[in-house]
This record gives structure tokens, C-alpha cells and sequence, in this order.
């Protein structure tokens, strides 16, 4: 079966000239249709950079990626994200507007009662049908989060890209976000890559696990364990150990992302244009 | 209603204290007239001021149209391109301190005396605080905002009149609101200065002629009514639309 999202040698530089920062270098892996991928890794490691890639917003300086089979080069709905940050609503539209507003954009030709009857499955699904009227400002910063996974899931994407969507929530707003992720990823069947910096979250939700650090694709570590998955589970303090390792073993590097000599540009440059 | 009362109240002082001054100082009619005499020059010549507020209107509401269209054109271009952005602040640095009024003397020897010499201060007034407010505006916009924007597929025009245009709403109306206020000024300044050709004018043109004639009671009319035509445009106008949009949806303090 051919993946869903094909990556192959994925170089982003980012810096002017002279002082180049690798922003990721050589990134290789697929991601197979309806799979649930996690990438994690400390900040600065080049997660959001690789997501930002993928959606198109961020023109890559080598290797390639595909999407089907097609090479993807600019933003559209077929890959749509979920940011960091409260503000991703429009806040001049309702929550049923928003959601209405994404699929008309995306889907022309639907009917207003189409198009209100679908807004209308979609925050049933997240659990937002009493909340369709409100404006962003009166939602709390988990219905938030559930009015973004509506909206992206409405514009029915081939991939979800999230990039740590949850950070902003306490703990039990967190784990409540989980579950109903997991429930609409079984539900919907949709492709997700997910980034974040939670190695439990990422061990919860994901089928593998892409671990990133100074800007390299460390390892791809399958998830051994079954679902649903508890803190509790035989195994699961041991695959934590695994992921713990694998980003810790860079802690030397800290925070600070790998500094390249300008040689590598010009390299990049000649391979890829 | 108490909101309302308490403007009645203030109006009702500020006349009480006009009337105290007067009396107290003993001061002509013709440089302090009292609010009697007002009133009567305007009722007298109501159908004369009206003609005056409409031409005014009409005027502004053309300046200030083609201002807006102007400042749109300019922002979109400072958004678009890579050379723009610097000249184009550039010109607003130089342009938005040199008061409307002061391009009269070329506006007269480019356009001659008239409607359309009004008409270019007014735009010119109006432009650069208008361009200035939009351009803030569209710069302010969250990220998140125009990346959704993008990530549905919009671009271009469509980006901006989907997305941008409301995002950057509250810049935009603080934008009208010093471009209305520019453009008054600008065209009762410029009739003013040189008045009015062919029997037609504005209310600059009303004052004019009453402060010729030395009919101090008909200046103070026509000042009123302009103060008038503020109010209303600001609490009638403005403050509906702000209520119904950046109020309603919460993206500026109350």
C-alpha cells in the first residue's frame, strides 16, 4: 500500500547569509493513511518547522514531499492545521459561522441548508451543539479546541496536522481532549500528525512515535502497547523509559538548534533546484 | 437614558454659562451674540442652511468615498509587494503631517476655483490617516487568522476581503472616523479660505459669507450646524456600526 504522506530528505535552513541555523536536515518517513503519527521532541527541535512544511506554509530548501503522490508546495484544505493558540476562530462569526464559513470556502456549491446541517454534525461530534450561536469570545479554551477540530474535520481533510493544540489546557482539560480525539479519529478514520512535547500524550494517542532532535529525525518508534492506554499498563513505563532516552540522549545540545556551516547551503541549493 | 440625560444636562450648562459670560461682560451682538439671536438667524434661514449642510454632504461623502477607495489601493499594495511597503510609508511619513488646507494654493492653480479643488483637499486630507489606519490595522491581524485564511485555500483579493477586511475591522472604522472628521475640516477650511464659485457652496461657504457681512448671530448658526452633523454621524452612524460589529463580537474594550 502507498503512504498517505511521503517525506524524503526534507531540508528547511533557515538565516540569512553567512550564518546559516538548520531549521530540520534529511528528514525520511512515511505516514500510511489513517494512522495517528506523533513528533516529539524538545522546542526548538524542528517539530512545528516539519508541520509548517507539510501544510505548505513553509518553503522547504531540499528533498521532497508528497501528499498521494503529489508534491506539495502551497497551503490547502486537504491538509488542514490546528495551531497553537486561542486565536484561530474568526471572532466576527459565530461558532456554527466559522465552521459554515470553512466548508463553503472549501466545498462550493453546497446549499445554506447543506451547509447548516453539516456545521450542525460537526459540533455535535465535538459536543458543541449548545455553543453554535456563541460568539469566540464566550467560549471557555476547551470549546475552543473543540470548535477548531470541527471546523477541520467540516473542510474534510486528508490529514489533520496539529501542532501541540493542547498545550494550553490544564491537565483535565488535556485528557478530556485526548479522548475525544481519539474518539473522532476512530470515528472519522482521518490522518493525523500530531506534534507536541508530552511524551504521555504522545505514548496515549499515537500509533508511532517520530522523535525529533536538533533538527534530525532521531528514530521512529512503533507503539507496542494496545489500545486504550493507561498510565497503569504493563509495558508502558518501559516505552516511556524508551522515548524518554531517545529525545534525553540530545540534552547536551539544549535548547540551542544546530549551527551549520554555510557549505551545507550551497549543498542544499544544488541538490534541490 | 441616564447616558442621555446627562448629555441633556451638559448642553443645558454650557448654555446657562454662555448666556452668564454674555450678559456679565456686556459684549456686542456682533462678537458674542446671545443664543436668541442664534436661534432666530436659524430659523430665518433654515431652508439656506439646509442647502448648505446637503452641499457639504455630498461633497465629503464623495471625498471621502474616493479616500477610502485610494487608502484601500495603497494598504493592498504595501501588502502585496516587496518595494512598496517602504515607499509607500515613506510618502505617508512625509504626506499625513502637512495639513489638508496647506495643498490649497496648488490645488487652486492645478484645478482652479471650484468644486474640484474642494474635492482634491478633501481626498488628500482624508487619504493618509485613512491608509494609515488600514494599514496598522491589516498588520495586526493574528497570525492564526490569515493562516486559516490560506489553509482553506483563499489568497489574493479573496484573502482579503474574506479574512483581512473583517480581522482588521476595529483599525478600519478608527480609520473612517478620523477621515470623516479630516474631511470636514478640510472642506469648510478650503471654502473658507476662498470661498465658493458659482453661488454654490457648502457650509464653510455659509460662514463665509455671514462673517463678510458681519451677521455674527448666522456664523454661530452655521457652527452649530456642523457640530450637529458631528454628533449625529458620530453617535447615529459610528456608534451603531460599533455596536453591531467590534463590540458585538468582543475585539475591543468596552
Amino acid at each position: 500500500m502507498e503512504p498517505l504522506i511521503k517525506v524524503t530528505g526534507l531540508t528547511k535552513i533557515y538565516g540569512t547569509s553567512g550564518q546559516t541555523v538548520a531549521g530540520i536536515k534529511d528528514v525520511n518517513f512515511d505516514v500510511m493513511e489513517g494512522e495517528l503519527v506523533s513528533v516529539i521532541g524538545r522546542s526548538g527541535c524542528g517539530k512545528t518547522t516539519l508541520l509548517r512544511c507539510i501544510a505548505g506554509f513553509e518553503k522547504y530548501d531540499g528533498g521532497e514531499i508528497f501528499l498521494d503522490g503529489k508534491r506539495v508546495c502551497s497551503p490547502g484544505p486537504d491538509r488542514f492545521m490546528v495551531f497553537q493558540g486561542l486565536d484561530q476562530l474568526f471572532p466576527w462569526l459565530t461558532v456554527r459561522g466559522n465552521v459554515i464559513f470553512a466548508m463553503k470556502t472549501v466545498h462550493k456549491g453546497m446549499t445554506p441548508k447543506e451547509l447548516r446541517e453539516r456545521a450542525g454534525y460537526y459540533l455535535e461530534l465535538v459536543g458543541l451543539s449548545g455553543w453554535a450561536d456563541c460568539y469566540p469570545y464566550q467560549l471557555s479554551g476547551g470549546m475552543k479546541q473543540r470548535a477548531f477540530l470541527a471546523r477541520a474535520l467540516s473542510v474534510n481533510p486528508r490529514v489533520l496536522l496539529m501542532d501541540e493544540p493542547f498545550g494550553s489546557l490544564d491537565a483535565f482539560g488535556r485528557r478530556a481532549m485526548q479522548e475525544l480525539l481519539l474518539k473522532l479519529w476512530e470515528k472519522t478514520g482521518v490522518t493525523i500528525v500530531f506534534v507536541t512535547h508530552d511524551i504521555d500524550e504522545c505514548i496515549k494517542l499515537s500509533d508511532r512515535i517520530l522523535v525529533f532532535a536538533s533538527g534530525s529525525l532521531k528514530a521512529i518508534l512503533a507503539n507496542p502497547l494496545p489500545r486504550p492506554r493507561q498510565c497503569e499498563d504493563a509495558g508502558y513505563r518501559n516505552f516511556f523509559a524508551e522515548v524518554s532516552r531517545m529525545i534525553g540522549e540530545e540534552a547536551g545540545a539544549g535548547e540551542e538548534p544546530v549551527r551549520e556551516p554555510a557549505v551545507r547551503l550551497k549543498w542544499a541549493d544544488a541538490t534541490l533546484r | 437614558m441616564k447616558t442621555m440625560l446627562s448629555k441633556v444636562a451638559f448642553i443645558l450648562s454650557l448654555a446657562v454659562l454662555w448666556e452668564t459670560v454674555r450678559i456679565a461682560g456686556g459684549y456686542s451682538e456682533l462678537l458674542l451674540p446671545g443664543l436668541l439671536s442664534v436661534a432666530s438667524s436659524f430659523w430665518a434661514e433654515r431652508a439656506e442652511l439646509l442647502k448648505n449642510a446637503l452641499f457639504s454632504l455630498r461633497i465629503i461623502g464623495t471625498g471621502l468615498s474616493t479616500a477610502v477607495a485610494l487608502a484601500m489601493l495603497l494598504t493592498l499594495l504595501c501588502m502585496n509587494g516587496r518595494l512598496f511597503p517602504g515607499v509607500i510609508t515613506d510618502i505617508m511619513a512625509i504626506m499625513h503631517p502637512l495639513p489638508g488646507i496647506a495643498i490649497l494654493p496648488v490645488a487652486i492653480l492645478w484645478f482652479g476655483i471650484g468644486v474640484k479643488s474642494v474635492l482634491f483637499v478633501i481626498v488628500f486630507s482624508a487619504v493618509w490617516p485613512l491608509a494609515n489606519h488600514f494599514y496598522t490595522g491589516f498588520r495586526s491581524i493574528p497570525r492564526n487568522q490569515l493562516e486559516i485564511g490560506r489553509n482553506l485555500g483563499l489568497s489574493g483579493l479573496k484573502l482579503a476581503l474574506s479574512v483581512m477586511l473583517p480581522a482588521s475591522f476595529p483599525h478600519i472604522l478608527g480609520g473612517l472616523r478620523s477621515g470623516w472628521a479630516r474631511a470636514w475640516q478640510a472642506s469648510v477650511a478650503a471654502e473658507l479660505v476662498f470661498g465658493a464659485a458659482g453661488g454654490q457652496g457648502g457650509l464653510g461657504w455659509y460662514l463665509y459669507k455671514k462673517r463678510f457681512m458681519m451677521e455674527t448671530p448666522g456664523v454661530f448658526a452655521g457652527m452649530l450646524v456642523i457640530i450637529a452633523i458631528g454628533l449625529v454621524v458620530e453617535y447615529l452612524i459610528f456608534t451603531t456600526v460599533e455596536n453591531l460589529t467590534v463590540r458585538k463580537w468582543k475585539v475591543v474594550a468596552d
